[in-house]
């Protein structure tokens, strides 16, 4: 196990290697390269460029940028912001914590919900409730999710005035209910994509290990349904849903950054939308390499977990 | 059993599963009994038939393709014919849906927006699966360094998060609606590639395949007649849902202003427009939306009858 | 020394002592003397010309602080008419001023970093001004006011500023305010490793010294916007200054420290930046407690809390922006004021192919809905342009007409200039190729792009609107967008070989000095150079010789009736050639509460300028 462990982390170095060279191929390939920002300014002297571009290094060989970027990454310094002036994984810490709230808080409603009306419309299948929750769910996954997100806005927040429209608090709130208030919506939003596909997954695992031999024969035994189905079909509906919500990650980073361009939810995903407009490069290549970095951990758990917890699986 | 191989061949059991919009979607149907043996391809039409959804989902399309063809005579104004005294008008009968910001038809614009939505879906399946089935069905028959580097590059541009990736690419190139279907395409190819190539391995092993390789059919010939032909189902379903996908993102994108050039009518370009006014004007908002909502829904619905129309294994 | 707080009597009864530079400046500040007596007064004492430059710099009686009589007063009128509020003076609610209070102010973009020297946006202006202090600074007429100086002189060959500077003055951390950290400022502003995003004024700068509580700047060239660069520059504590580039920069940025009557308490990434009132202020300590100023970059959010009031004011870089002001003046408890600014929106025509002959410009000028534009899309919420003055200054030209949206005169131009339809309806002709009036070179097709910067929807929108008008009198037109860094970078629109546009604004200077923009001189000579004669830049205008005289002129002549006809043959000038199209002048639109007292925006200061006058009711 821990051997399996070491090897699927020592696989994701290469892997993460391969993204930050492609990263950074994409950004030198870009017109106007880096530097564009500055460049842009009619009132800036050459002189005036010159000297920013040497602060910034440009004026270096391509390959020295990228060993210097390269080993700075390893060091966790993923350089200066052209625009906001200090570090960009400082840059980035601010946001990341409100990302992953967001995130979070959406796959544990998606995880919720998606179990809730898995085993439920597994449970009769073909019943009006199976029939029902098909139907929203084909509706949730072909639905765009920032429309979903704007039809939310629309009805609770201006409509109804049920909830705050944007923001992830008040002015000077912030407290656990305030935060709480605000973060309704968006979770609903960047969860629905999953729980339409998650409760369809836990459904057809479900009306798979019903059909089971030991459930029929905890059915057998007089075992009542209720037990049944917490004991034994849940238990089993989990472990593959586990990995699934490992492999989605990249969805959720996708929802993020709708969801938060949407609700104005300060998170990474405002935090690269700022950047992009005034290509705040630094920036986007560190938003680049921790999107890749969530991704390969996502599979890496899903992976993992998917060993630890079917016992068919060795090592 | 290796690691990765674990995660390989279980990819396409997650991809069938998971919520991602590309991703196939489960039976609603009534399972099938067998029945009595006729051909495959019967067997399978019937099959489809036998799906009311799939069926409903290929009357829409074909709805939205007729529209799209024939916007030109099926609009009642232009699709950019701009009337400035005539901004933000409540539905009527001159204008169905109202207009917008700029006082052109909604209903138009819809109508044209199908013709760029569904360009950008069908182009973009196309690209991915001829780009899914090279890579694929190359790492599957070949295997060897030629699989591992072809599936460490799968890996590599699986761990990128495309959105971003995309976003970079269309702010620093611009985009049009070539580049859109190019890189959109480009990313979405992966998992076809690895079912391909998953399927490749079984079949290799076959006796047919030992035998054609030992009268020395060959290379192209023997993946064109004999091993692709295998994968046609996953070939078929993945491209239709990968139209589904596509819209999609072309209309995130789009949203967020940086796919299809602005001014274009495409479902998520008027999304993006309608968004400054959407309380004052919902209508501009939902109308594009709930289009969209629809076509992708109908093209999920074909895609799942295909699905299970062509699984030779039928499903639970 | 000069004072700035005017003070008429200090001349008594007598005629005011006219004997020197400053002399002349301290009468004019006090009001005792006229600008048209301080120009002559400084001929007869033979004052250098540029030195009458620095000392109508330091009187404020620049564009616009100059309006002319009769216009600003019509333009008030049609503000009320449209439902606004001219912004002429500090709201003054009904009722009793309150002690304290919280004011949250919604803005649509965040501050880059609130680091005055290298900061690029307006938004980190607005707050950081409330925070740093400067030693003058200008208040929303444009007059120069005392902060941490509280007199300034100017020697009379123009080359040495003396400031008295403040006693008793406390920074936020707790050091003392003195010369050396102004001197601070100057070295690290000049320091090349700093890379400071402005260095103007402060390049000219030999050498500073002090001389107990007196600062005495000496300069290497008389500059005349030296104290509108150098004089209100922010003043940083030395202590922070002196803590290393890195520190300074990175740091300070995100937390910056100076003598204002509010101090930094804390700056949450995308959501909000939090001042507090610094009770050691040296002047008049700040009414209000605290002012939250809140991160909301979404137009429909920010009218929502506007109507709920979680949002009391917005204003400089968040204020309205024309399309909404219909939407807000809904909005119970709420005025929405209004005032001029300084940007003049236009479609740049590159000289290239047929966009060099004249009358193919000014057909595409009849071809372009203007005053539609304003009335539909702006709902009349902006000024028709025909020059690049700002209608109500007295550099403005108010005699000229705005041409007509007139397709048929549009037509007729064209076929003037030798174009005819050719496939698809698209005119076509030969280009000039030497000689601009003369079309001697191959045919080609008149087909223009039209760029935006990506992501602004107002441009956009009138960039469809222009290009559908271009289209149907046959000039292919399309319209397309690149992000700003791209557009306005080495490979933008500008540096194409073809026909192309761009719909932006330029945003005039305090001064009606418009040479930046037309002159020979200011073309780049590389597409990184500096200039903003980008049109120009692979043919000279086919009036280049005319401009180039008139632009010199304008700016050597500073008797202001002489410049003013000047200024006005350059626009009559521009109205003829139309190098681009001039389509409107911009109008700002803040709102706040209506117990909201002593706010009191313009284009000249920046939203916290004030703030310690604020109040709640």
């Amino acid at each position: 196990m821990t051997r399996f462990l070491i090897r699927r982390l020592l696989g994701a170095i290469p892997l993460l290697l391969g993204v930050a060279v492609l990263s950074f191929v994409f950004m030198q390939l870009a017109p106007g390269g880096p530097d564009a920002l500055f460049a842009r300014n009619a009132r800036m002297s050459e002189e005036q460029l010159q000297a920013i571009r040497h602060n910034m290094g440009l004026d270096r060989p391509v390959p020295e940028q990228l060993v210097t970027w390269l080993g700075n990454i390893l060091q966790g310094d993923l350089g200066i912001s052209y625009t906001q002036y200090r570090p960009v994984s400082e840059a980035i810490w601010d946001v990341v914590p409100n990302t992953l709230l967001l995130m979070g808080t959406g796959m544990v409603l998606s995880l919720i919900a998606a179990l809730l009306f898995g085993v439920l419309a597994a449970r009769r299948q073909n019943g009006v409730f199976d029939l029902v929750a098909s139907f929203v769910s084909y509706f949730g996954l072909a639905m765009p999710v920032f429309w979903f997100g704007l039809m939310l806005q629309l009805l609770f927040a201006v409509r109804l005035g049920w909830l705050p429209s944007a923001g992830m608090s008040s002015a000077g709130g912030g407290g656990f209910w305030d935060v709480a208030r605000h973060l309704v919506l968006p979770a609903f939003t960047i969860a629905i994509g999953s729980i339409a596909g998650w409760s369809r997954y836990v459904r057809s695992s479900t009306i798979e290990s019903l059909n089971q031999d030991y459930v029929r024969t905890a059915r057998a035994k007089g075992m009542d349904e209720q037990r049944v189905l917490v004991g034994h079909v849940l238990r089993n509906a989990l472990i593959p849903l586990v990995t699934v919500v490992g492999i989605d990650v990249p969805l959720y980073l996708t929802g993020a950054v709708l969801t938060e361009t949407v609700f104005s939810w300060p998170g990474m995903g405002r935090l690269f939308f700022d950047a992009l407009t005034v290509r705040d490069y630094p920036i986007l290549m560190g938003i680049l390499l921790l999107g890749a970095v969530l991704i390969v951990l996502g599979n890496l758990i899903a992976d993992v977990l998917y060993g630890v917890l079917d016992p068919r699986i060795s090592y | 059993m290796s690691a990765n191989v674990t995660l390989e061949t279980a990819a396409p059991g997650k991809l069938a599963e998971s919520g991602n919009a590309a991703s196939g979607l489960t039976a609603l149907t009534p399972s099938l009994t067998s029945r009595a043996p006729r051909s495959p391809g019967q067997i399978a039409a019937a099959r489809f038939r036998k799906s009311t959804l799939a069926l409903f989902g290929l009357l829409v399309i074909t709805l939205m393709c007729l529209a799209a063809i024939f916007a030109d005579a099926l609009a009642p104004y232009g699709e950019n014919e701009i009337d400035l005294f005539n901004i933000t008008a409540q539905p009527s009968t001159a204008h169905l849906l109202g207009t917008d910001e700029l006082g052109r038809d909604e209903l138009s614009r819809l109508i044209f927006g199908a013709r760029v939505s569904l360009l950008v879906g069908v182009g973009t399946a196309l690209v991915s699966t001829l780009v899914g089935i090279i890579v694929g069905s190359f790492a599957g028959y070949y295997g060897g360094w030629i699989d591992s580097a072809l599936m460490r590059f799968v890996d590599v541009i699986l761990a990128f998060p495309a959105i971003f990736l995309l976003l970079i690419f269309f702010s620093i190139q611009g985009s049009s609606v070539l580049t859109v279907i190019l890189f959109l395409g480009l990313f979405s190819w992966m998992w076809l590639a690895r079912v391909i190539r998953g399927e490749f391995f079984s079949l290799k092993e076959r006796d047919f395949i030992e035998a054609a390789r030992s009268i020395g059919v060959p290379d192209g010939r023997l993946i064109w007649r004999h091993l692709l032909p295998n994968v046609g189902a996953a070939i078929i379903v993945s491209t239709t849902l990968n139209i589904a996908y596509a819209m999609l993102a072309e209309a995130t994108l789009s949203f967020l202003g940086f796919g299809v050039p602005a001014g274009t009518p495409t479902w998520g370009n008027m999304l993006n427009a309608a968004r400054p006014n959407f309380t004052t004007v919902p209508l501009l908002a939902i109308a594009p939306g709930l289009t969209l909502t629809f076509a992708v829904l109908a093209i999920n619905f074909v895609g799942d009858g295909l699905r299970d129309a062509l699984d030779p294994r039928g499903r639970a | 020394m000069i004072d700035l707080t005017p003070r008429p009597e200090r001349h008594g009864d007598g005629a005011p002592k006219l004997d020197s530079v400053n002399d002349l400046i301290q009468a004019r500040i006090d009001g005792v003397i006229s600008r048209r007596r301080l120009i002559r007064r400084a001929a007869e004492l033979a004052i250098a010309a540029p030195v009458v430059g620095v000392m109508l710099h330091a009187t404020s009686d620049k564009a616009f602080g100059a309006p002319s009589q009769g216009r600003p007063q019509a333009l008030r009128r049609l503000a009320q008419e449209a439902g606004t509020v001219p912004a002429d003076g500090p709201t003054a609610p009904e009722g009793e001023p309150q002690a304290g209070g919280t004011l949250t102010i919604g803005s649509n973009a965040e501050p880059d970093t609130l680091h005055p020297y290298v900061s690029q946006t307006v938004t980190a202006a607005d707050v950081y001004v409330g925070i740093v202090e400067n030693m003058v600074a200008y208040d929303s007429t444009q007059q120069l006011v005392p902060r941490l100086a509280t007199a300034f002189e100017i020697s009379d060959d123009g080359l040495i500023y003396t400031f008295d500077l403040r006693e008793d003055v406390k920074f936020h951390n707790g050091d003392s305010f003195s010369g050396d950290d102004v001197i601070a400022v100057w070295k690290i502003i000049m320091d090349p490793d700093f890379g400071a995003f402005n260095t103007n004024g402060w390049d000219k700068v030999d050498d500073i010294t002090l001389d107990g509580n007196q600062l005495v700047i000496t300069t290497s060239e008389i500059y005349a916007p030296f104290m509108s660069y150098v004089g209100v520059e922010r003043i940083a504590p030395k202590s922070a200054i002196e803590a290393g580039i890195d520190p300074f920069k990175q740091e300070y940025g995100r937390a910056p420290i100076g003598t204002g009557p509010f101090q930094f308490v804390e700056w949450k990434a995308k959501e909000q930046i939090v001042v507090e009132k610094f009770a050691d202020y040296w002047g008049e300590a700040a009414n209000l407690d605290q002012i939250i100023y809140r991160i909301v970059p979404d137009d429909n959010t920010q009218l929502v809390q506007l109507r709920t009031g979680e949002v009391q004011m917005v204003g400089s870089a968040g204020a309205l922006s024309a399309i909404r002001v219909d939407e807000a003046l809904g909005i119970e408890g709420i005025t929405i004021l209004e005032h001029a600014t300084k940007d003049w929106y236009h479609v740049d025509l590159k000289h290239w192919d047929h966009l060099r002959m004249t009358k193919v410009r000014q057909a595409l000028d009849f071809a372009t809905p203007s005053q539609d534009i304003i009335d539909r899309l702006l709902k009349g919420r902006a000024l028709v342009s025909v020059a690049d003055q700002a209608p109500g200054s007295w550099a403005f030209n108010p005699d000229i007409a705005p041409r007509p949206y007139d397709v048929e005169q549009a037509k007729a131009l064209l076929a003037e200039a030798g174009l005819t339809a050719g496939t698809e309806g698209v005119l076509e002709g030969p280009v000039p190729t030497d000689d601009p009036n003369v079309a001697d070179g191959d045919v080609k097709p008149l087909e223009i792009e039209l760029w935006f910067v990506a992501g602004d929807t107002q441009s956009e929108q009138v960039c469809q609107i222009v290009a559908q008008s271009w289209n149907s009198v046959g000039v292919k037109t399309s319209v397309l967008s690149q992000d700003i860094s791209t557009i306005w970078g080495p490979e933008g629109y500008q540096f194409t070989e073809k026909m192309t546009g761009c719909f932006y604004s330029w945003s005039n200077g305090n001064d009606p000095t418009c040479k930046f923009y037309w002159h020979s001189e200011d073309i780049p000579d590389s597409p990184t150079g500096s200039g903003g004669n980008l049109p120009a830049y692979f043919h000279h205008y086919n009036f280049q010789e005319a401009i180039d005289e008139l632009t010199i002129a304008a700016d050597a002549t500073t008797v202001q009736e002489d410049r003013g006809a000047v200024l006005f043959q350059i626009q009559e000038l521009l109205h003829e050639e139309v190098p681009v199209i001039f389509i409107y002048w911009g109008k700002a639109f803040p709102a706040v509460a209506d117990n909201v007292g002593g706010f009191w925006p313009s284009a000249f200061n920046y939203l916290l300028w004030n703030a310690n006058e604020w109040y709640l009711t």
